[in-house]
């Protein structure tokens, strides 16, 4: 069991911001840019980077 | 047309945090009913979610984060002109004053509890029944996680919010609405929790500003 404390460097905290801005923050107006269809295909990519970013770290010491 | 980043009381906002926002537009501020927002004008914007442009939102709103307390935008907040940004604070006034209260102090943490890799089951299962047996396994494991993990946060936290969609490799995500000064104790609990776990990675990120907490939406 491993409990990583991850930068603003890392790619695993880039899910967590791709998560915030496109499902968080307020929505001021009614057209912000992004359509559900658009934030679901980044979901999908980013569970992809995931399990890229776990794969990297086995490499690391 | 102009692109906002976040809305602060106006004395957050002075002076301009000095930095570049998208495309490397220069940061403004718009004050209008006692509330600020950061915006930078643009004669032409179509943001794409790229991690570049994530980033830059992300180093945007932080730079006031440190000063007070903000309510960041969704990525894409993209209005007419500063006319229109002051006809919407103002018509929105209460609402993201009491968000602004709701925030004051605090910062948000996120946590990510991901299958491990050497746990995880393989990528393709070889019949329709490993497969169920094998998502019965991921959702025992979530629960698990989210009962030994999330209930110690939740009670360290002002608030918690509950990713309700994950997708596999992540079993279990939240986030938090932490005291600035009770995020040491936060990550110590998430270690402390984490430790009793097997099969599964516990990640903390943040501190994050409050992307979480600005509505009574459900994520």
């Amino acid at each position: 069991m491993a409990v990583a404390e991850i930068t603003p460097q890392r790619d695993v905290s880039l899910v967590d911001l791709v998560d915030r801005l496109l499902s968080g923050g307020v929505v001021l107006t009614g057209d912000v840019t992004l359509s559900v269809a658009d934030v679901d295909l980044v979901h999908v990519g980013l569970q992809l980077l995931i399990r890229s970013v776990e794969d990297d770290d086995e490499v690391i010491p | 047309m102009i692109y906002v980043y976040a809305v602060c009381d106006p004395e957050t906002a002075d002076p301009v945090p000095a930095r570049r926002g998208l495309g490397g537009a220069a940061l403004r501020v718009a004050v209008a009913d006692g509330l600020a927002a950061l915006y930078s004008r643009h004669r032409t914007l179509q943001p794409r979610p790229s991690p570049q442009a994530m980033w830059t939102q992300e180093r945007t709103v932080r730079a006031l984060m440190d000063r007070g307390a903000v309510l960041p935008m969704r990525f894409g907040t993209q209005l007419a002109d500063e006319a229109a940004l002051v006809e919407t604070l103002t018509a929105r006034r209460d609402e993201l004053a009491a968000g602004l209260d709701r925030v004051r102090g605090c910062v948000e943490l996120g946590l990510r509890v991901v299958a491990d890799r050497l746990a995880a089951p393989p990528q393709a299962a070889e019949s329709g029944r490993d497969y169920l047996l094998e998502r019965v396994e991921e959702h025992r494991r979530a629960e698990q996680a989210a009962r030994d993990v999330h209930a110690p946060l939740a009670r360290l936290a002002c608030e918690s919010r509950v990713r309700r969609r994950t997708a596999a490799p992540t079993l279990f995500a939240a986030a938090y609405l932490v005291e600035r000064d009770a995020a040491p104790a936060f990550r110590a609990e998430v270690e402390r929790a984490a430790a009793g776990l097997s099969g599964v990675r516990a990640v903390c990120t943040g501190p994050w500003p409050p992307y979480g907490f600005v509505d009574a939406e459900e994520t």
